[in-house]
């Protein structure tokens, strides 16, 4: 049976359907409230995932992702404050437009423009995912192994700006990964006794916990977010003269949207700011940008839809997250005991393509809901604060303690949301701690089976040409962003003689 | 003392803390060369030497520029802090009351706690807003989704 056959048969046999207007409808309200990142919005419905079939289950997650970044510029076009991080490029110029009275104008022109994202991210990552899974077979343990380093040497290039804290968070995603059972002799480590640890640290407990848990810490601490007093802004759907004019912007935010969801690590802020910026390059009328230009929405909101498919190909072929949203994702499959990379296309091909099917549905669906759901989101982001802080969290506890009815690991979470809180603090990017904790178990067993076969002896690694190729690409990786550090840390070291009272 | 170098210092302690653990690892028969201890023991080396460099740049940078503040959000202040702490005294609270208070009744409780905890002021609203959530909560979770969340101690109370 072909792909297409796999993803009809997907969305008419399974309430993936269902699934994908569900997920998109909860994105767009998580993502339009201040604070709720796609992340967390994904991460607070991954307990909920547990119990479904995996092919709704991942649709359910995907689609959120997909609603959220439309969802996060709800209030940024209307209070100028971006519901997402990908989403700040949106603001600038989509406030403007609000506050000369084109509001709902904005708001349809970055509905339209990010459904287009999507479907033209979803086409490139239909077509690319293929062609890197036809790799799957020549994978064998020391393949696996160095799969697994090349995973964790993307940590170098999500440093944040502090690559030694990136690494710090990765070795203690790496320890929490150690708690458990031993992989080979099923010795038990770290457990202190408690049976509820033999399986390890739940990894969806620590996503919800770092995520979900730390950011209700954060907004306890900060002042009640800005209201909207647009209660009645109608939505307004680009023209076709609209849509000529935007067209450049449109292909402009596609391409940075397909490489920057390649890459792990830069993701859909990044991809909306290179593509304003490049928008208002090529734009015949770039003095209106910053004061309200159509274009500087429309490129940024089609970067960073376009980045909710094409973000999904390092997750995808390689196993390998290469943003928050991703991580959550990568989440979804584990629970349900799928490993993505490169055998999940040959093993899984209805849950691939049945995401892909998903997916697509997701997309129309936004443009279908994006256009009902004003009224509600506008509602949503108006309620008191406390409110929606006190049900996110009987939301967290009620979810989690669905998964294995157990209060321990309610426990966990908030172990875990100390944490996230604690590397917020003090500057700890997530992400390594989270790509780590999902790649530990990979690296530790597949290194190990590896020495087994070859009584001990590491040149195995270096014989596989694939895990060579692969250990390759991570130095290269490593050393890449490492010579990126030195030259950012020797600038600023220049900037803080020239100016002292930075220091 | 530079902020780096004094996370930099707990760090350390962490992973003294971790390798110490580590030791306790039992040996086995069926451990390979590696064993179970190895790579919590080179972690445990790994996450030292990362401290001590964490350290080590921030006593001898020159350049204190903001870099690793990006994750650095607005909570800063002191009673930011405080006010994160009291969140997870709530949730401690609700870890602590629900075997004996009930899924229903502990909710409720929750989603009161939290709500006058971050500034809303009491009221009948409140009140109201309370009951529904903590209903709805258990509507879907219990009777919808069929998830035996705890029930307390009323059962106790009620007739066989």
């Amino acid at each position: 049976m072909n792909g297409f056959s796999l993803a009809i048969e997907a969305l008419t046999t399974t309430p993936a359907l269902l699934a994908a207007a569900g997920g998109v409808l909860w994105g767009i309200l998580g993502g339009a409230l201040p604070g709720i990142s796609p992340s967390i919005a994904m991460a607070l419905l991954l307990p909920f995932t547990f119990g479904m079939d995996p092919i709704p289950a991942l649709v359910l997650l995907a689609s959120t992702y997909v609603g959220a970044e439309y969802g996060g510029s709800i209030p940024a076009i209307l209070i100028r404050t971006p519901g997402t991080n990908a989403a700040a490029a949106t603001a600038i110029d989509g406030y403007e437009m609000h506050r000369q009275g084109r509001g709902g104008e904005a708001l349809g022109i970055s509905l339209v423009t990010g459904t287009i994202g999507g479907l033209v991210g979803l086409i490139f990552l239909v077509a690319f995912t293929e062609a890197l899974a036809k790799v799957a077979l020549v994978f064998t343990p020391p393949a696996y192994f160095s799969l697994g380093i090349l995973g964790l040497s993307v940590i170098a290039s999500l440093s944040g700006g502090s690559l030694i804290k990136a690494l710090i968070a990765a070795v203690i995603g790496l320890m929490i990964a150690t708690v458990g059972t031993d992989p080979v002799s099923g010795v038990t480590r770290f457990t202190f006794g408690y049976p509820e640890l033999l399986d390890g640290v739940p990894f969806i407990l620590v996503m919800v916990g770092v995520f979900a848990v730390s950011e209700l810490f954060v907004q306890a601490g900060l002042p009640e977010w800005d209201k909207t007093s647009a209660r009645n802004t109608r939505m307004k759907l680009p023209s076709w003269a609209m849509m000529k004019r935007t067209g450049v912007a449109q292909v402009i935010g596609n391409i940075f949207g397909i490489f920057e969801g390649c890459m792990p690590g830069a993701g859909g802020s990044i991809a909306a700011f290179m593509a304003y910026n490049e928008a208002k390059r090529w734009s015949k009328r770039p003095e209106e940008f910053g004061k309200g230009s159509p274009e500087a929405i429309a490129a940024p909101e089609a970067a960073n839809n376009t980045v909710t498919a094409t973000a999904l190909v390092p997750t995808l072929s390689f196993g390998i997250p290469g943003s928050n949203s991703t991580a959550i994702l990568l989440g979804g499959f584990l629970i349900h005991g799928l490993q993505p990379g490169p055998l999940l296309f040959s093993r899984h091909p209805d849950v691939v393509y049945g995401l892909f099917g998903g997916l697509f549905a997701a997309n129309i669906a936004m443009l279908l809901i994006g256009m009902v759901i004003l009224t509600p989101a506008i509602w949503l982001v108006n309620r008191p604060k406390p409110y929606l802080l006190a049900v996110i969290y009987a939301l967290i506890f009620s979810g989690i303690y669905s998964i294995d009815h157990s209060l321990f690991d309610l426990g966990i979470v908030l172990a875990a949301g100390v944490l996230g809180y604690v590397m917020r603090i003090f500057g700890f990017p997530f992400l390594p701690l989270v790509l780590a904790l999902v790649l530990g178990y990979l690296i530790e067993s597949n290194y190990r089976r590896s020495l087994l076969l070859t009584g001990g002896d590491h040149i195995v690694f270096l014989q596989d040409p694939v895990s060579l190729g692969l250990l390759i690409a991570a130095a290269l990786f490593v050393v890449g962003s490492v010579a990126r550090e030195v030259a950012s840390a020797r600038k600023a070291a220049r900037r803080g003689q020239v100016d002292p009272s930075r220091s | 003392m530079p902020r780096d170098a004094v996370v930099g210092a707990v760090v350390l302690a962490l992973a003294g803390v971790y390798w110490l653990a580590a030791r306790t690892i039992r040996h086995s028969s069926l451990d390979d060369s590696i064993g179970a201890a190895g790579l919590p023991n080179t972690l445990a080396v790994l996450l030292a030497a990362l401290a001590l460099l964490l350290i080590l740049r921030s006593l001898f940078s020159r350049a204190r520029s903001n870099q690793g503040a990006q994750n650095e959000t607005d909570v800063e202040a002191p009673r930011a802090h405080l006010r994160a702490l009291g969140m997870l005294f709530l949730g401690v609270a609700y870890l602590v009351v629900v075997p004996s208070l009930g899924y229903a009744v502990s909710v409720a409780l929750l989603v009161a706690a939290v709500a006058l905890y971050n500034h809303q002021k009491p009221s009948l609203r409140l009140a109201l807003v309370t009951i529904l959530i903590s209903v709805g909560f258990y509507l879907l979770f219990v009777r919808l989704l069929r998830i035996p969340l705890p029930p307390g101690i009323w059962p106790d109370f009620l007739p066989a």
